[in-house]
């Protein structure tokens, strides 16, 4: 089904070693699997769908358009979901076969998840760059600051 | 990239773009059914966009025409709203 990989693509794995007619390959990305940025991207369309695609103000595509700012956001998403997929699921200690699933979860709750937790570090490190501090605060890195709402300087 | 496979991918692109509109005009209360259905169109969209570059076979001629057809009725569609 599948000919010679491309330059940019690489076979990460053949599994089946008789000869068969179709040999059942799986196709990485920058070594993320294909079915998992597929899976990431449906992810990101889901929030774009459910989710107000609003830019939080302070956000770097708060100057693109409405819908420019909703196609990167679901492009980021994918991206976000892809790469950092494999990381969650070990930090959780999920099994490798609920990739898929793992990988269309973080690819939805992306552009919020970025926020919580870019908002989590700062409360924890400290750091007065990013986002705007949120209603409250006694300005970035004040009381409020990092926790508030709209503290965070995510993608939305 | 031969023509079968560069119309293939124009036409993917196209749905990918029709789905990702649909997503970006719904809200919570959208039909269920109908986001399932728009996010599976787009991402099959994006797998088929993704099959020159991850080495992929030519369409066949009829798949090829199924694509055009609903990149055509989504494009049609879109200028009729």
């Amino acid at each position: 089904m599948l000919k010679e990989p491309t330059t940019a693509i690489a076979i990460a794995a053949a599994t089946g070693a008789a000869v068969t007619d179709a040999v059942e390959v799986t196709v990485a990305v920058f070594g993320v699997p294909l079915p998992a940025v597929l899976a990431a991207f449906a992810g990101a369309l889901f929030a774009v769908s459910v989710l107000p695609h609003k830019p939080q103000p302070g956000s770097l595509l708060e100057f693109l358009p409405r819908p420019f700012a909703a196609l990167a956001i679901v492009v980021l998403s994918t991206l976000v979901g892809a790469f950092t997929t494999p990381l969650a699921m070990h930090y959780f200690a999920v099994p490798e076969k609920l990739l898929l699933g793992a990988a269309c979860i973080v690819g939805g709750i992306a552009q919020s998840g970025l926020s919580i937790i870019i908002a989590w570090a700062r409360a924890k490190f400290g750091g007065s760059g990013g986002g705007p501090a949120g209603p409250g605060s006694g300005g970035p890195g004040g009381p409020g600051g990092a926790g508030g709402p709209g503290g965070a300087g995510g993608m939305t | 990239m031969t023509p079968l496979v560069a119309l293939d991918l124009a036409a993917a692109v196209m749905i990918a773009i029709a789905s990702f509109s649909a997503c970006y005009a719904m809200s919570w209360g959208t039909s269920h059914w109908a986001r399932l259905a728009w996010i599976l169109l787009g991402v099959g969209a994006l797998a088929v966009a993704a099959g020159p570059w991850i080495g992929a076979r030519s369409p066949d001629w009829p798949e090829l025409v199924l694509h055009v057809a609903v990149a055509l009725f989504l494009m049609l569609d879109r200028r009729r709203h």
